[in-house]
């Protein structure tokens, strides 16, 4: 909402600067977005009138005029401007000027191809006008004024420039300061300041109007809650004037004549749209309100063919629609040049069914937002009145005696019991009952009853947003000042800060994977569906069985993802294209499951950990480069479980349980503990790194932190052993597709309880054993809780593993 | 004679034991080597050395000459004694010092690689305002991002056709199912969790989803909601509270501002500033010139919505507060570009 800062000190006798009424209003809720000088720091520039033009007698493209600016003489112009005639009124800027263009800041006498040029004559943009709201006419070339406009007038006066326009963002619950009128009594309460707000004298019901016209209401206040109407006659159709140009101008509308531009100030000054229906092109028979009947259409002013359904509200006459109530009116009954009788309507219209027929038809205009909102029902009359005030003051036309008014169900204001008490209580302030009883009427706030501490208040009728005590007490402490409001602590006892188990295991993985050099990524919780095929995700994988959403804004927001594979590998793929090729990525985040008991209900959210590792880490004057691969990614799987407490998870290829879809079948792992699956990890399938454009090869896992959480252990202290530790190696050859796991299982089998650590470190294949041979090499640690072992058990023991591997596995030892 | 023999023979010795001083402590001193000096103490004062040798000659003295040439005897062993100390003292410097001459590294090389870590900043940020409110005693719950009509909407007081619903555009999955706009159906959520215990003393974080996507909006971003509910909670302590967590995020010398607002699911409701982290409070750009930034929105808990929690609102009061996350992420690191939280650009990440 625009505040014409002039308009308002016309409402409220304020005496203050712009910023500070700016401040005053944004500290009471009614925030000031910005505060527009509309001068533009125009100086200099006056009405000029246009004398003679001459050819240039050097130049073409340019003439010479002469312009009365109101000086002793008239100006010499050399101008290029086209269409330039004798009797045209324009802006225009003197020696010294100064405008808001960036070609000509400043104005000084030019000598132009050899004839001095005592200024320059004006368009609108180099007066600062907003073009947007301009016609072509008066946007392109000279600024066109009046034809009769008198010469030697400052512009910025004449145009009503000389304003300040404070642009307020207002909450929906004050939707009443869409009006000037309401603003200034805010400002009023909000300072003392004295209100002179605008009253026409008002007209009395039925008459020579009730005669002459008549209204039905239908279903009554399931479409309409009051429909109240006047006639005006004699109607003389032509420009505003210049006060109620410059008005309109201030508040970002356009004039278009006298009697539009009366009905767009009767909204602006009271938040009360009216409707100017041509009279004598209304059918006989009256207006009816009713709803559109399915299949009924009609032409809107803006000369569109509209389709209607029952869900929108018409006014219609005997021959059909004049308007789609409050949202727009009808060409056949348009107000025009020629009109002689003005039926006006102030009717108040059902907000929730008017927005929902205004969302329908797309057309959402400055009445219909008014009325969504629902405007004070209780003005409707004073509205038209004061229309029909400005419409005679215009001499645009005369008021008929008398009004329609249907209005079967006056609105009950309001009332709530508000105690002084209370209001101190929870604001934590302590204001006095006098000082209550004064912002009460500051507010007007009426007082219906006072009782010991607490009062019977009824909102005024333009205050909507008052309805309950709480709304009551919002009014006390904006009126005593937020600012004022002391900063207290809540009192009672102390409590405990906590955070639930679930979010701290997830904080300690997180610390642990950023421990691993890991960086921490956000994805979006939705994905589009096409990831499921990059990955060859197959028909029927429960990945598919994904909640979808019914409004995304592209094909990308469409899915909830059931997977963090795609986000991980996404956002590895950017980071490629960002020349970032070296990488280890992880995320926090949700996955989400259909609920199969209740799939149309809530879904699931499963908490997964995503991580995705691509690159190498460089070589360095002490290393080689190492692949960010498989193994790397393996060792941090295996570190984050360690903190959680989860030693010895298993890595199952995935041959028995089916595939993984997107990950390579033979570098691809479920990871499992104690028969739980936590997760999953592989490289990823060359078919989906090329699908998802990735030109370098990505390994990628998910872990599911709610299985992490049921499998986690709580840690727990064991004793020191006493007695030394032995260690010997024990290298085997045997077959390649032996996994090192069940070597390393049954090598445990085979140490019983004194084995308390088996360590692989070298893995090898080569000349040194066959050519389907491997070799692993495991350190093994022993120690006993009773005794010092010595050497000739300890063979025993690493002769009996030996001879397990070889029965089992067939393998032979090495440097035997 | 005799007696002349032995004035001569004692003087002697003397003589001679000091000249082996004077020869030892020149050889000592120019040893240049712990070997040679362990082979000049046998040569000089060991068991088989110079001086027993020299001593023995002493037999032939008088009794009452020997205390004075054991004496100096004596003088003469403490003496090189002192010498041989001193001068393996110097050598085994010299050692070290030729030891820690070879041995030089440069240390200007650069140590062995640890990669390191991040986490991200949206969650350094939630992690710090956590730690804040845990440490004013408020426990941290969580709550559902894919939420229902009813706790979305209707719990927080906008029924079905409330104006306030069109001010969040939603995503919806079904009529009835919705991605959550705000954190706010946590408030209930935790309220039926609860009740009947007092106080009820909360900050829930999470994503939050509206459908909105440009340069300063994202359809997935974070909040932070507050809620506690007691008897006698104020609207004063909402700004206590509010004014505590803002200078411990921003800075102890932070101010709040709190401006009327409208909230659905709050009555009276509050928005609220704090001093431009950017200019201080002069005013610049980031604060349109007027030295506050809105940072979050708060108010005391409508009765409508502690009704429907399970609470009397006759009997308690409560506060509800929600920030957004990335805003105060992007103050907090002074980043100008919403989107760079979601690219993850690892030339971003690296910078947190």
């Amino acid at each position: 909402m625009r505040v014409s800062w002039k308009w308002l000190k016309e409402l409220v006798a304020i005496d203050m600067t712009p910023e500070e009424g700016a401040a005053v209003l944004t500290r009471a809720g009614l925030e000031v977005e910005s505060v527009e000088y509309l001068d533009k720091g125009v100086e200099n520039v006056f009405t000029g009138r246009i004398l003679t033009v001459e050819p240039h007698p050097h130049a073409d493209k340019l003439v010479v005029t002469t312009v009365d600016a109101g000086g002793d003489k008239p100006y010499t112009i050399v101008t290029g401007a086209p269409n330039v005639k004798p009797g045209q009124c324009v802006p225009v800027a003197l020696a010294g000027a100064k405008l808001p263009t960036e070609s000509h800041p400043e104005i000084t006498l030019t000598e132009l191809r050899g004839v001095l040029s005592e200024g320059m004559m004006c368009g609108a943009d180099e007066i600062g006008l907003d073009i947007s709201k301009l016609t072509p006419e008066e946007k392109e070339g000279l600024y066109p004024l009046p034809p009769d406009t008198a010469p030697g007038l400052p512009i910025i006066a004449f145009l009503g420039l000389d304003d300040v326009v404070l642009e307020l963002g207002l909450t929906p619950n004050r939707a009443d300061c869409m009006g000037m009128v309401n603003v200034a009594r805010e400002m009023s309460a909000l300072t003392g300041a004295k209100l002179t707000l605008p009253a026409a004298a008002p007209s009395a019901p039925g008459g020579e109007c009730a005669r002459l016209a008549a209204c039905e209401v239908e279903e009554g206040d399931e479409l309409c809650y009051r429909f109240g109407a006047r006639l005006v006659k004699d109607v003389k159709v032509g420009p505003s004037p210049q006060w109620m140009r410059q008005r309109l101008m201030a508040m970002g509308m356009r004039s278009i004549n006298n009697v539009v531009d009366v009905s767009n100030l009767v909204m602006l000054e009271m938040n009360r749209p009216l409707h100017f229906f041509d009279f004598d092109k209304l059918a006989g028979g009256g207006l009816r309100i009713r709803r559109a009947r399915p299949g009924e259409t009609i032409e809107t002013l803006d000369g569109q063919e509209r389709a209607l359904d029952d869900t929108m509200t018409l006014v219609a006459d005997g021959d059909g629609p004049v308007a789609v109530a409050g949202v727009m009116g009808g060409m056949r009954t348009e107000v025009t040049d020629t009109t002689v009788n003005i039926l006006i309507e102030a009717a108040c219209w059902n907000g929730q069914r008017l927005r929902r027929a205004s969302q329908k038809l797309g057309l959402r205009s400055e009445a219909s937002q008014r009325f969504e909102k629902e405007v004070d029902i209780t003005a409707a009359l004073e509205g038209i009145d004061r229309a029909v005030e400005l419409i005679e003051a215009c001499g645009a036309g005369e008021g008929v005696e008398g009004h329609i008014d249907v209005y079967p169900n006056p609105a009950a204001l309001p009332a709530a019991r508000v105690s002084l008490e209370k209001i101190n209580r929870v604001l934590g302030i302590e204001i006095s009952r006098g000082e209550a009883a004064a912002i009460w009427q500051s507010l007007q706030i009426k007082v219906l009853r006072e009782d010991e501490g607490s009062w019977l208040l009824e909102a005024p009728s333009w205050r909507k947003d008052l309805q309950i005590e709480e709304d009551y007490m919002e009014e006390a402490a904006r009126l005593y000042g937020y600012d004022k409001l002391p900063a207290t602590m809540p009192a009672g006892e102390t409590t405990q800060g906590y955070r639930l188990p679930g979010h701290q295991l997830r904080r300690l993985l997180t610390r642990a994977m950023t421990g691993q050099g890991y960086r921490e990524v956000v994805n979006y919780s939705f994905i589009n569906p096409a990831n499921l095929d990059k990955l060859g995700v197959p028909q029927g994988h429960p990945w598919r069985r994904a909640v979808m959403l019914m409004n995304p804004l592209s094909e990308e927001q469409k899915m909830m993802r059931t997977t963090v594979l795609p986000s991980m590998i996404n956002r590895a793929v950017y980071n490629i294209r960002q020349q970032n090729r070296d990488l280890r990525l992880f995320e926090m985040g949700k996955t989400y499951r259909i609920r199969e008991d209740d799939p149309h209900g809530q879904p699931e959210e499963c908490w997964t950990l995503g991580l995705v590792c691509t690159g190498s880490a460089p070589k360095s004057w002490l290393s080689r480069e190492t692949p960010l691969d498989f193994y790397e990614m393996k060792g941090a799987v295996d570190t984050v479980l360690d903190a959680a407490g989860i030693i010895g998870a298993e890595y199952a290829p995935p041959g028995d349980a089916g595939a993984i879809p997107g990950l390579h079948p033979g570098r691809s792992a479920r990871i499992l503990h104690g028969g739980r699956e936590l997760g999953f990890i592989g490289e990823v399938d060359p078919r989906a790194a090329q699908a998802f454009e990735a030109d370098q090869r990505l390994t990628a896992a998910s872990l599911d932190i709610l299985a992490i959480q049921d499998r986690s252990a709580d840690k727990e202290y064991r004793p020191l052993g006493r007695y030394p530790e032995l260690t010997r190696d024990l290298a085997v050859a045997l077959l390649k597709d032996v996994p090192a796991a069940e070597v390393e299982s049954k090598i445990r089998a085979g140490g019983g309880g004194l084995l308390r650590e088996v360590r692989l470190f070298d893995e090898y294949e080569g000349e040194q054993v066959g050519a389907d041979q491997k070799s692993l090499a495991f350190a093994l640690t022993w120690r006993s809780d009773e005794r010092t072992l010595n050497d000739e058990e300890i063979e025993a023991l690493h002769q009996e593993i030996e001879k397990g591997l070889a029965d089992t596995f067939g393998g032979t030892i090495r440097g035997r | 004679m005799a007696e002349q023999d032995k004035k001569q023979g004692i003087e002697q010795i003397k003589d001679e034991l000091r000249g082996m001083r004077e020869k030892a402590l020149a050889e000592i001193a120019g040893t240049g080597l712990l070997d040679e000096l362990m082979k000049l103490r046998l040569q000089y004062i060991g068991k088989k050395g110079e001086l027993t040798r020299i001593l023995r000659n002493m037999g032939n003295l008088a009794a009452d000459e020997r205390p004075a040439l054991g004496q100096l005897a004596n003088e003469v062993r403490d003496r090189l004694e002192e010498a041989l100390t001193a001068a393996a003292a110097r050598l085994q410097e010299k050692a070290y010092e030729i030891q820690f001459r070879q041995e030089r590294i440069d240390v200007t090389l650069p140590g062995r690689d640890r990669p390191p870590g991040s986490r991200h900043p949206l969650y350094q940020t939630m992690d710090e305002i956590e730690d804040i409110f845990i440490s004013m005693g408020f426990g941290v719950e969580e709550g559902f991002e894919i939420e229902t009509d009813h706790y979305n909407f209707e719990a927080m007081n906008m029924p079905k056709n409330h104006p306030a619903r069109d001010m969040q555009d939603t995503y919806y999955i079904n009529s009835e199912i919705l991605l959550r706009t705000h954190t706010s159906p946590t408030q209930t959520r935790v309220m039926e969790k609860m009740r009947p215990r007092l106080p009820v003393k909360v900050i829930v974080p999470g994503k939050v989803y509206r459908r909105d996507d440009d340069a300063t909006h994202s359809p997935m971003f974070h909040q932070v909601e507050g809620l506690m509910i007691d008897e006698g909670v104020r609207f004063s302590d909402l700004k206590g509270i509010l004014l505590a967590f803002v200078r411990r995020f921003f800075g102890e010398d932070q101010e709040i501002r709190l401006r009327p607002s409208y909230f659905p699911f709050t009555e009276p409701s509050a928005e609220v500033d704090c001093r431009c982290v950017m200019c201080g409070g002069k005013g610049c750009r980031t604060c349109k010139g007027t030295g506050w930034m809105e940072i979050l929105g708060s108010g005391m808990v409508h009765p409508n919505v502690l009704r429907i929690g399970g609470y009397d609102p006759g009997k308690v009061t409560g506060f509800a507060f929600g920030m957004g996350v990335d805003r105060l992420a992007m103050l907090k690191y002074g980043v100008d570009d919403l989107r760079l939280f979601f690219e993850n650009d690892l030339r971003f990440l690296k910078q947190f």
